[in-house]
């Protein structure tokens, strides 16, 4: 069934607003949802919340929904078995994959720049450091870290994001049976 | 009535499906309203509309969208008859459950009145 709602005629623009506000991130929350039908809760949610605002008012209809995250989770717990969350494994794999060696970098070129520091300052060039040239200078006026990645940090980082997000896979699997 | 949640969890699509037999048919909104008045005080539109979507998927309700002069469409559910033979099977499991609870604890005590504070 499709929900064709249209706008009650007293709805203001900030209460409109309001409510694509809360169904922009009640979407967000449900990307793990089956497509076809999250954008059917949506559109029956926009058409059900605008009609009880008329007698409500909209801070009160949206109160009562609660908030978008614990709305998407009661969705989500109503289906027949629990959803893969692709969305949360592409995030964590991303950051295991992108953020990890980005801190490493730095704590390398810090760790280098204070080890200049130690022995008067000056300049060092180092290669292939987690497949990224560093280049530390550290002078009495203050010092500069700078990154030059190759071409096979990336790869090298997109194998990383695989392996986790397929080690995260199964650990998912694993724990949901 | 309760707070138990998991507890409304369990009981809440029977609760809906008899509202519905009752009433015929009727909007999320005006469930919630029935419900509060019936004693789930603390039920919240949010609880009740995913429990409505998993009853339609599985084909325990039907819907159709009536429009309105005043404001945008509001879809109605009404219970098939598949979900009138589950309401009745959910409502002889829920006594032989309050049966065999009555049995083994007794009559339910009355609601206990809040202990004073102590400082």
């Amino acid at each position: 069934m499709s929900m064709s709602a249209s706008s009650a005629p007293h709805t203001s623009l900030a209460d409109r607003i309001r409510l694509e506000w809360y169904l922009l991130r009640l979407e967000s929350a449900l990307q793990d949802y089956p497509g076809r039908r999250r954008k059917q809760i949506l559109a029956e949610l926009r058409g059900e919340v605008m009609a009880t605002a008329r007698d409500t008012g909209m801070a009160a209809a949206l109160a009562d929904l609660g908030r978008p995250a614990r709305l998407a989770a009661r969705y989500l717990s109503e289906l027949p078995e629990p959803r893969p969350r692709w969305n949360d494994g592409a995030v964590l794999a991303a950051l295991v994959a992108f953020g990890f060696p980005v801190y490493c970098w730095f704590a390398y070129g810090i760790g280098a720049s204070e080890a200049l520091d130690a022995v008067g300052g000056g300049k060092a060039d180092i290669s292939s450091v987690f497949g990224v040239d560093v280049r530390v200078v550290s002078t009495a006026g203050g010092g500069s870290i700078s990154f030059a990645p190759h071409w096979g940090w990336y790869v090298g980082c997109l194998v990383v994001g695989v392996v986790a997000f397929l080690l995260g896979a199964r650990a998912w699997r694993a724990l949901r049976d | 009535m309760t707070g138990d949640t998991q507890l409304l969890k369990g009981v809440l699509p029977m609760l809906v499906l008899g509202s519905l037999r009752a009433r015929g048919e009727s909007y999320g909104y005006e469930l919630v309203t029935t419900l509060r008045e019936a004693g789930l005080e603390d039920l919240s539109t949010g609880t009740l509309y995913p429990v409505l979507a998993r009853l339609e998927r599985d084909g325990w309700v039907a819907s159709r969208l009536v429009a309105s002069s005043s404001g945008p469409a509001r879809k109605y559910y009404a219970p098939t008859d598949v979900g009138r033979a589950e309401l009745d099977r959910a409502h002889r499991a829920w006594g032989e459950l309050a049966a065999v609870v009555t049995d083994m604890l007794g009559p339910a005590p009355d609601r206990a009145e809040p202990a004073p504070h102590t400082t």
